[in-house]
């Protein structure tokens, strides 16, 4: 069967959306006015970066330094695991746990202060840890008193 | 029984003479006493002992109306001492103490002498305890005693830090709430009962003092526990009894007057009065409450002066249960004003400052 083509170029219909070329394009062209942008601001358009063009690669930590202490880490557990398993497998022996020495007591010297009342008592004995400083020795005088502190059911 | 002094027949006159010169040497920087005023006194019995009432009047005063206030507030005293005591079944201590519930009123004597309590036993670090009326009981019933509530501490020149951390936890707590007209509502735990012999006759004397502060000068001796307020001009001397010997003393003290008046207490605590001989060996009445028995002491006896007798006499029952060493060492960075002691070897010793005092 022969083919045939039509002669005469024509329009065809295209519902919006469906076709490939756009139905305005098919309007005849027409004259339009553009109001002059004298006062509207001119603002830049943005620039699409240019995806082709060659971007510097990121810089990146030196892994170095992070795997040195990944492996140290590791190999430290794994001593320690070792070294756990192999005391536990010896009878009576106690795993060594890590202690830290008790700091000894800084030494406290109290100075205790007193003078002897009565001339003539025994020399002083130091009691342990003290310091005893015979400051005076004042000698008692006899006077007469009538007030007496004394122990409580003391007899006068 | 009142006696008027200054006269040459009552044995209560208090001599001045001498006392300038010792003022001179023992209270540097005072005025020194160059009169003594003339006294009234009134001696009776009250808390089991002697109770002195002792008022400095004005050369000019009306020495029997001196005598009269003197006796009334003797008359004070005796009923003050009537409400603490622990020998009477129908005073406000004893009632308090034989009621059951855990919350109970207290009038407003028993109220105020319980709040110094609790002051002395905080000043004392728990030292002074008023709530070993059981321990003290058992230590005069010379029974068996319960084993120690703990081990006491080891000797320790620190012995106040010691005090405090080492006080057992188990000892009854209470409070009391204030009330209405000065009473209060004591809450405590259960079985907890007071024993105010440590704690009263200083306060009642000091209680007594204020009682006279129309008068120039006053000294109320509440059986040994002293509270003096000498006027300018004027002083008191205080002899410090010697356990050992009867009629002798270890130390006179002499208390001047200031410009504006002196307050002084006095108070003398020991174990070598109240003793007991049990089957385990002696006991005396000082009971340590972090042990709960008789204190293991080497003083035989402390005398405080401070600024007020209920102080003197809460320093010098802390002195006697601490020991000799932590003793000194507390007495000197306590508020009092000296201190001596008589130590189980025999040695009398005193704090430094002590010697301003000294005749």
């Amino acid at each position: 069967m022969p083919i045939r083509t039509d002669p005469a170029p024509r329009a065809i219909p295209v519902a919006p959306g469906q076709g490939s070329v756009p139905s305005a394009e098919l309007a005849p062209a027409r004259e339009m006015t553009v109001p002059s942008p004298v006062h509207a601001p001119v603002r830049p358009m943005p620039t699409r970066p240019d995806l082709t063009a060659a971007r510097p690669a990121p810089r990146r930590p030196d892994p170095t330094s992070a795997r040195l202490a990944v492996a140290a880490g590791g190999i430290a557990t794994i001593s320690a695991l070792l070294a756990a398993i192999g005391s536990a497998a010896v009878p009576g022996a106690v795993a060594a746990a890590p202690t830290i020495a008790p700091a000894a007591p800084l030494p406290v010297q109290t100075i205790v202060k007193y003078v002897y009342v009565q001339p003539g008592a025994a020399a002083p004995v130091a009691p342990p840890a003290a310091v005893a400083t015979v400051v005076a020795t004042p000698a008692p005088r006899p006077a007469p008193v009538v007030v007496v502190t004394r122990q409580s059911g003391a007899k006068p | 029984m009142t006696a008027a002094a200054g006269q040459p027949t009552s044995p209560n006159v208090t001599a001045g003479p001498s006392m300038a010169a010792a003022a001179g040497t023992a209270a540097a920087g005072m005025t020194a006493p160059t009169t003594s005023l003339p006294r009234a006194v009134d001696r009776s019995q009250a808390m089991g002992g002697g109770l002195g009432i002792h008022v400095a009047v004005a050369r000019d005063a009306h020495i029997p109306a001196a005598e009269v206030e003197a006796a009334r507030v003797a008359a004070r005293v005796r009923t003050w001492a009537g409400r603490l005591t622990r020998h009477d079944p129908s005073s406000d201590l004893m009632r308090a103490n034989a009621d059951p519930r855990g919350v109970v009123p207290v009038r407003p004597t028993l109220a105020a002498a319980l709040r110094w309590a609790s002051d002395a036993s905080e000043m004392s670090g728990g030292i002074v305890d008023a709530t070993m009326l059981r321990e003290r009981l058992a230590a005069e019933a010379t029974a068996p005693l319960e084993p120690p509530t703990f081990a006491p501490p080891p000797a320790d020149p620190r012995g106040w830090s010691s005090a405090l951390s080492s006080r057992p936890r188990s000892r009854p707590q209470w409070h009391l709430e204030p009330s209405r007209h000065r009473s209060a509502i004591l809450h405590r735990d259960p079985g907890t009962a007071f024993d105010l012999d440590g704690v009263a006759k200083g306060w009642i004397a000091d209680r007594a003092l204020a009682l006279l502060d129309r008068h120039p000068g006053a000294l109320v001796d509440a059986d040994g526990d002293i509270a003096i307020r000498t006027a300018q001009g004027d002083s008191w001397e205080v002899s410090v009894a010697d356990p050992r010997t009867p009629g002798a003393g270890l130390a006179v003290l002499v208390l001047p007057g200031g410009r504006l008046g002196a307050r002084y207490g006095i108070a003398t605590s020991g174990i070598s009065i109240h003793r007991w001989t049990a089957p385990d060996g002696e006991r005396h009445h000082l009971i340590d409450p972090r042990t709960g028995r008789p204190a293991a002491t080497d003083i035989v006896q402390a005398t405080v002066l401070a600024g007020s007798a209920s102080a003197a006499e809460a320093w010098a029952k802390t002195a006697v249960v601490l020991g000799l060493v932590a003793a000194l060492d507390v007495l000197d960075r306590a508020p009092v004003l000296g201190a001596i002691l008589l130590a189980s070897d025999g040695r009398v010793l005193a704090v430094p400052r002590t010697t301003r005092w000294l005749a």
